[in-house]
This record gives C-alpha cells, sequence and structure tokens, in this order.
C-alpha cells in the first residue's frame, strides 16, 4: 500500500455537522435515559442477562474505539487489560476480603497504570507494528493466567458469588451499575473526543507528524488515549467478574480481544454508538441463530470481511451515509422545485 | 510517434492542473518542454507515461491508444519515463535496477539485447560500470540520474520522457547528461524532455513547447506569454531568450493560437 | 550433554519452521506493506490439508506437499482478488487491511473447525525410520528431514529474489512502487506473485510441522507469534536473518522449557516478539528489505 492510501474513514469520523449536532446531543441524552431504565422495563431474567452482556462488551469495545478509532492505533491486546480488571477486583475479594467498592477502584486504578506504564514501551512501536506488539502483551497476559495456579486458579479461575461478595441488595440491582457504568462511559469518551482535544485525536490517526508539528502533544495525548482505554477495560472485567460470577483465563484471552475488535469493525471505528449497536450484534446475533452453534465465527469473519469492503465505516457509517444521500436528493427536489 | 490531444489531469480530487494540452512528438525528434517551476511540465510528463490517470483526452502512441494503458503496460511499449527525483530502488544495487529496466525486452531475446544495452549504457556512462555493485542510493546525484536515464535504455525505450533531468545537479553533470541525450537521439531515439533550464533544453532541442500557466486553469495566459517573449520571465541569461525566439517555437495550452491553427 | 543435543537438534526442527512463517510474513510486508496476521491460520491451512490427504486419503508425502502447495495458491487468490486488491481499488486504509487479514484468518480457522472439529489431529512422521545415531546422539530423522527441506525452500526463496528478473522486479516493486512500474513491471500480477510466494512458504511450513505437533484449527497462533518474532528479532530484512532469528528462538524454546519450564516457555518467545519490536530501530521499519 504506497502511504498516500485515501483515509475514507476521515469522513465518517468527522463530528458531525453544526446543525445537527444539538439534535445528537439530545439523542444521547435520551438514549442515556432509556438504558438507565432498561433494568426497570425488561422482564426477564434472561433478557435481563443479555442486556448486561451487551453493556460489558460496549464498554470494552469503548475502550478499544478510543484507541482504535481515534489515534488509528490497532490494539490486539485489550483483553489484557480487561483481565486486570476482572481479575484484581476477583482476587481482592476473594483472597483478601476487600469491600466490593474499594476492589473495583482499585482494580480500575490498576487497569490505567498498567496501561500507563506499558504506553512507554508500547507507544515507542509504530504504525501496524503496535498490534503485533498488544497481541504478545494479551498473549503474556493470557499465559500468565493459566500458569500461575496460586494467584489466578489457573484454568479453574476464581469464583465469585454476588451474593456473598455483593449482598443480596445490590446483586438484584447489578444490572443498573452495568448500565450506569455503560452510560458513564458512553460520555467519558463523547467528552474526550468531542473538544478541542477530539480534533487532536483525529489529526493524531491522520497526520501524527502534522499533528506534532501543529504542537499537540502526541506521545501526552496517545499516553492519556491508553490510560483510559486501560480504565475502561478494567471496568468491563470488574463488571464482568460480577456479572458471571467466576473468572477464568479463556475469558480474558485472545479470542476476547479479538471479539472487541470485531465489534468496533461492524460498529463502526470511530463511533461511539458504533461500539453499543456492535456489542449489540455480537450478543444477539448467535441468539437469535442458534442453529449456528459452531458456524458462529465463519458468519463474523464474512461479516466483517463483507463490512471492511462494502461498508468500511461499519454500520454507523452506513447509516450515515445513507441519511446523508437521503438528504442531499431532498434538498436537490427542494431546488428543483424552487 | 507521440500524439496526445486535449489532455487534462489533476492531483487526487484536486482541480485539472492540465487544461486541454496538446503534445506531438514526431519519429526521431527531440522535443522540450519549457516552463517556470509549477507550470504542468511534470503533470505532462506524468499523465503521458500514465503515473497521473487522463481526466479526458487521448494519448496516441504509435497509432495505439494508451489512454486507459497502466503506466508499466506503457512502459514496455517502449514509451519510457525517466521520472523525477530518480525513483531508484536505493538499498538494490546499481546492476540491479538496470536489471529491472529490462523486463520491457522480448523474452526470447532478453538475454541477448540485455548484453547489447548494458554494453550501450556502460559506454555512455562509465561510472556506473565501476559503481555497478554498488548500492544505488549510495551514489551522487548526478549519478543517481545516470542510472535512472540507463535505467530506461536497458528496455530499449522508442520514446524517452525525461523529467526535471537537470534537478540538483552541477552544471557540468547537466551538460554531460544532456550531451548523452543528445548522442541518443542522434541514434534515432525519440525524446521529449521537461526542463527548467530553458537555454540548455532548447539549444539541444529540435522543438521545444513552452508550458505556461495558460495550460493551468486559473490564470490567464496572454500576459505571461507575452512577458515571456520580452524575456522578462524565464531569467536574465541572455541565451535564454535568443533560445525562445527559435522560430519553430510551438506554444500550448487551449488558448494557445497555434495549437488551434494545428 | 546427549540430552542437550537432541534438544538443540528437535529446536533447530522447530525454529525452522518459525523461519519459513517469518519468510511468508516478510515477503507480503515487503511487497505491500501489509502486515498480515492470517499467517498463522495459513499455516494451520497448510497443516490440515497435509493431514487430510495423508491420513484420510493415505497419499504419500510427494503427493501430499504438492496438494497443500494447490490449497496454498487458491488461498492466496482468493485473498488477493477476493480481499486485497478489491480493497486496494477503493482507497481502504491500511489499518482496515490489516484487520480484514485478521478476518481472514478468522473465516479460515471457523471454516476448519466447521470441517473437521476442533481437536488436534496426530500426523505420520515424513520418514517413519527409526531415530539414526550419529556420534552418540540419536535423532529424530524427521527433524534431520524438516530442516532440510526448509532450508532448501529458503534457498529457493533467495534465488528467486536475487538471481531471477521476476524476483529482482519484486523486490523492485516494494522497495519503489513507482521505479518498478515505469521499468515496465506488471505491478499488480507481481504483488499477486507475492501473496502466492508466501502462502506457499507459510503453508508448506504448516505441512512440515504438522508430523511434530500435530494438525488442528487452533495450532495456527502460536506458530505465527513466534513466526512474527523472528522475523522481528530478524530485524525485518534478509530471508535468512529470519530463519537465523527463528532457528534461534526454536532453541531457546525447547532448551527453556525443558531447563525451566515448559509452562512458561511460550511467555518467553513472546517477551522476545515484545522486547524485540520496541527495540527495532526506526530505520528497519522504513527501509526495504535487501535480499
Amino acid at each position: 500500500m504506497s502511504t498516500t492510501a485515501i483515509r475514507t474513514q476521515t469522513e465518517i469520523a468527522r463530528p458531525v455537522r453544526h446543525g445537527s449536532r444539538r439534535a445528537v446531543f439530545w439523542a444521547e441524552v435520551i438514549g442515556s435515559v432509556v438504558l438507565l431504565a432498561l433494568p426497570a422495563i425488561i422482564p426477564s431474567a434472561y433478557q435481563l442477562r443479555l442486556l448486561q452482556d451487551v453493556a460489558i462488551w460496549s464498554i470494552l469495545a469503548l475502550s478499544l474505539t478510543l484507541i482504535f478509532g481515534y489515534t488509528g492505533q490497532i490494539s490486539l491486546g485489550q483483553a489484557a487489560f480487561y483481565a486486570v480488571g476482572g481479575y484484581t477486583s476477583a482476587i481482592l475479594q476473594t483472597a483478601l476480603g476487600v469491600p466490593a467498592p474499594i476492589a473495583w477502584v482499585v482494580a480500575i486504578a490498576l487497569g490505567m497504570g498498567s496501561a500507563l506504564i506499558l504506553s512507554f514501551p508500547l507507544l515507542r512501536i509504530h504504525g501496524h507494528f503496535l498490534a503485533l506488539g498488544t497481541l504478545a502483551l494479551g498473549l503474556i497476559v493470557e499465559t500468565l493466567l493459566v500458569q500461575l495456579v496460586p494467584v489466578t486458579g489457573g484454568h479453574d479461575g476464581i469464583l465469585l458469588p454476588g451474593a456473598i461478595h455483593l449482598g443480596p441488595w445490590v446483586q438484584a440491582r447489578f444490572p443498573y451499575i452495568v448500565v450506569g457504568f455503560l452510560v458513564l462511559a458512553y460520555w467519558l469518551v463523547r467528552n474526550l473526543t468531542q473538544r478541542g482535544m477530539g480534533r487532536a485525536f483525529f489529526a493524531l490517526r491522520d497526520d501524527p507528524d502534522g499533528a506534532a508539528a501543529l504542537g499537540v502533544p502526541v506521545t501526552r495525548y496517545k499516553t492519556l488515549v491508553f490510560m483510559i482505554g486501560g480504565g475502561l477495560a478494567a471496568a468491563a472485567g470488574v463488571l464482568y467478574a460480577h456479572h458471571t460470577q467466576v473468572v477464568t483465563p479463556e475469558a480474558f484471552g485472545f479470542g476476547t480481544s479479538i471479539e472487541v475488535l470485531l465489534i468496533v469493525i461492524i460498529g463502526g471505528m470511530s463511533s461511539r454508538i458504533g461500539a453499543v449497536i456492535g456489542a449489540a450484534v455480537i450478543v444477539f446475533v448467535p441468539e437469535w441463530l442458534q442453529f449456528l452453534q459452531e458456524g458462529e465465527n465463519l458468519v463474523f469473519g464474512l461479516l466483517v470481511l463483507g463490512i471492511l469492503l462494502f461498508l468500511p465505516g461499519g454500520l454507523v457509517g452506513g447509516v450515515r451515509s445513507a441519511i446523508r444521500s437521503l438528504r442531499r436528493t431532498r434538498t436537490s427536489g427542494e431546488e428543483v422545485s424552487a | 510517434m507521440l500524439e496526445a490531444h486535449g489532455l487534462r489531469a489533476g492531483y487526487g480530487k484536486g482541480p485539472d492542473v492540465l487544461l486541454d494540452a496538446d503534445v506531438v512528438v514526431g519519429t526521431g525528434e527531440i522535443v522540450a518542454m519549457i516552463g517556470l517551476n509549477g507550470a504542468g511540465k511534470s503533470t505532462i510528463a506524468r499523465t503521458l507515461a500514465g503515473l497521473l490517470p487522463a481526466r479526458s483526452g487521448r494519448i496516441v502512441f504509435d497509432g495505439d491508444d494508451l489512454t486507459r494503458a497502466t503506466t508499466d503496460e506503457r512502459a514496455r511499449r517502449g514509451l519510457m519515463l525517466v521520472p523525477e527525483g530518480r525513483e531508484l530502488c536505493a538499498s538494490m544495487t546499481v546492476a540491479e535496477n538496470l536489471a529491472v529496466g529490462t523486463v520491457p525486452l522480448p523474452r526470447a531475446e532478453r538475454r541477448r539485447r540485455a548484453a547489447e544495452n548494458l554494453g550501450l549504457v556502460h559506454e555512455l556512462f562509465p561510472i556506473l560500470e565501476e559503481k555497478r555493485r554498488q548500492p544505488a542510493g549510495s551514489l551522487s546525484g548526478g549519478q543517481q540520474q545516470m542510472v535512472a536515464i540507463a535505467r530506461a535504455l536497458m528496455g530499449s525505450p522508442r520514446l524517452l520522457i525525461l523529467d526535471e533531468p537537470s534537478l540538483g545537479l552541477a552544471p557540468l553533470l547537466v551538460r554531460e547528461i544532456f550531451q548523452v541525450v543528445s548522442r541518443l537521439n542522434g541514434d534515432g531515439l525519440s525524446v521529449l524532455v521537461a526542463e527548467q533550464n530553458a537555454a540548455l533544453a532548447i539549444s539541444h532541442s529540435s522543438q521545444a513547447y513552452h508550458i505556461e500557466l495558460g495550460a493551468v486553469s486559473t490564470t490567464d495566459a496572454t500576459s505571461e506569454q507575452r512577458s515571456l517573449l520580452k524575456g522578462g520571465v524565464v531569467g536574465d541569461d541572455r541565451d535564454e531568450v535568443v533560445a525562445l525566439q527559435l522560430p519553430d517555437y510551438r506554444w500550448m495550452g487551449r488558448r494557445s493560437p497555434e495549437a488551434v491553427a494545428r | 550433554m546427549t540430552t542437550f543435543l537432541q534438544l538443540a537438534v528437535s529446536g533447530i526442527a522447530l525454529g525452522s519452521i518459525y523461519g519459513l512463517v517469518a519468510l511468508g510474513f516478510l515477503v507480503i510486508y515487503h511487497a505491500t506493506g501489509l502486515v498480515n496476521f492470517a499467517q498463522g491460520q495459513l499455516l494451520m491451512a497448510g497443516a490440515m490439508t497435509a493431514y487430510v490427504l495423508l491420513m484420510q486419503l493415505d497419499l504419500g508425502y510427494p503427493l501430499v506437499l504438492l496438494g497443500v502447495v494447490v490449497v496454498a495458491l487458491l488461498l492466496a487468490l482468493v485473498f488477493r482478488y477476493g480481499i486485497h486488491r478489491p480493497m486496494v481499488r477503493r482507497g481502504a486504509p491500511t489499518e482496515n487491511m490489516v484487520v480484514a487479514t485478521i478476518a481472514f484468518g478468522l473465516v479460515l480457522t471457523a471454516a476448519a473447525e466447521l470441517g473437521i472439529g476442533n481437536t488436534r489431529y496426530g500426523v505420520d512422521p515424513i520418514f517413519p525410520g527409526a531415530p539414526i545415531a550419529i556420534g552418540g546422539v540419536s535423532m529424530q530423522t524427521q527433524s534431520i528431514v524438516i530442516t532440510a527441506v526448509a532450508w532448501v525452500l529458503v534457498g529457493l526463496v533467495w534465488f528467486f529474489f536475487t538471481k531471477t528478473l521476476t524476483g529482482v522486479s519484486l523486490r523492485a516493486v516494494g522497495l519503489n512502487r513507482t521505479a518498478a512500474a515505469v521499468s515496465g513491471v506488471r505491478v499488480s500480477r507481481l504483488i499477486t506473485v507475492a501473496f502466492a510466494l508466501s502462502v506457499i512458504v507459510t503453508a508448506v511450513g504448516g505441512a512440515l510441522v504438522a508430523p511434530i505437533i500435530g494438525a488442528g484449527p487452533s495450532m495456527g497462533l502460536a506458530i505465527a507469534v513466534k513466526g512474527f518474532a523472528a522475523a522481528v528479532l530478524g530485524g525485518m530484512s534478509s530471508v535468512y536473518r529470519g530463519m537465523v532469528a527463528g532457528v534461534a528462538i526454536g532453541l531457546i524454546e525447547m532448551l527453556s522449557s525443558y531447563y525451566i519450564s515448559s509452562a512458561y516457555a511460550p511467555v518467553i518467545a513472546y517477551t522476545i516478539l515484545f522486547l524485540a519490536l520496541v527495540l527495532m530501530p526506526a530505520r528497519v521499519r522504513k527501509s526495504g528489505a535487501t535480499a
């Protein structure tokens, strides 16, 4: 590929036009409120479980969206920070008897801290080799989860019964906590990417050298993005541990890193809402198409290839360009009638 | 040999840089394109070679329409560009760079003709024989320009397009390169050369095109043409002014009356 | 000492396979700038093809190798014409293409799982003969055969890239696309050649490794990572340096899993990859291949 490859993404990722920005803001507010109310509305425990699945995947995907979508850096090791969150929280609560909220804060802080420390070597790696570096990192963590049996419980993992560690009252209301975290994560990513700093992020992705020349503190921003991404992934891990009441290496391995990547591609690489939509697709499609069973990965692999070929902005990008062309035909129609 | 008419081309999604440009190079001719920096000489060269797609117009080479052909296909047919900035494979040796140049030769006689062409190239540029095992990137600018020309010669071109061959070279080297080009032309090779150094280019050419801003869509050309003819724009060098008044001087650009008449 | 030498022989054999993966990776990287994450799954495809042809269809090893090459060629063409070229034509950014390689690998694994089931299958050794003893060290015949075949393959690739016009032209395509095009090199066709060469080398590596570690849909990743490590450790440049680095990694892996801990041996390979990436000089990433 020539380095001058046209970046079709830029167009998709460009902040929404001024007139519709307010509409988007209110849509986001209403969406958040609806999301927070969903656990009260949803009747069945099964659907409630799916909702939490979607929310946790969404948070994890938002962490990758932040890194990939807004800086063009592919991370194949997002599951490593997810693992830091999930295992830290589980170990603190089971082995050390730390109360849940404190364990959560420590786990998320550790996720951010480890991302901060690792960003120093990682950010020395440029371009697509960074994906290789994060891949190695994820695999190191996965191997350690399996092998450090005294700490992690090996393949059996660590049980984290909710009734004991959260108490029955909190346990019953845990879905609210999960969607609450998602709303927080969404608005965090939204605010990070929408102000002047958001523009800096785009610049980092599209033209890092140019951004540096314009005085954008490139390394500091990248480090920050990594750190926040690590914190979000850790938070998702914390929630996952309580949601499934067990942490095992399989849930935090390479497969998970890849699945998050698929979510981000399906939803739309540089889109906050794309992360949520992609997560919903990944959770619901296998539920609807139960007969697929083992064919699931094949379907998702082909789906992603199809999206990369025909819909490079993901589902959200597709909808956006559809709206844009609708609007264009409408205005041109008006011109004709006028 | 080469007839291109009504060429329009530009970069990316930008506006047309060429506006209906016409270029004709007859067999055995050596034709210069002169003009200011940014006037569109290189754009014409790149469009003729297929590095830039022609947005409209036709490029006919030896009776075949090559307007849609890829760069490599044009090169295999003998329409060969020595690009601006040399474009060598820096980490490959001089010999390997020259070897790549033999790709257009027909497979059956490649070995024999490659050896012949290599002999010619080494005769024209003895320094390349001496440096054949060195990475092309380690050579001086002038030597690299020689490699670029030599690489094109390896494929037995029928029309050589030289894009700014003198760029960044010492005057002595420039003169040497133009002498070689003249000699090749004397041996029957058709040449189109884009060159900022108008005096030099014209003194070695049978024809000259002046590429001026008339070929650029945004600027009015007529005043430019006149001031250029009076010798005000190109430079203070008397030679250039004299050279510009050669009888066969052809204008290009759509507003040029000569182009319309032809 | 005997144990050490035996481990060394197996380490060299395994490491030569890592070298082949590195070579396959470098061929595509240098021709197109693409970091191909489907490398491991392509190796898996080679191993699975070898398993099916050898164990289920009972073909001889020469026919098996031929079959692997044919399958590799088909996969290369599918990837090049079905995914890569259409994306290039649409002006897709490189990161999308990198993701496409990941998705392509996922599809290969999923297809293999659907086809044969997700287990590891044993594959008969190439030469069933008894171990031969050299100077008191008994060696598996197949370790020697695997090493020899791998290095012959590398020799052929080296010959192709330095002594044939197509090979030199392919290097030119990777180093300077404009230079290649103005010299008449059929750029698009040569990129297809690069894909084919890369996939064939990788898939043959899979067929060679199958008798040692078996064949299964999920075998690719672990080997691919060591191949990536070899490529990066070898400086992302020459054919033989990647091989040497691959052998080094194979040796380290064998010796460390015996003398230190088999459980943590993979971590050592991953750490090598990570450190090699972090310490890789910027110059290496930008400049092209030399041979």
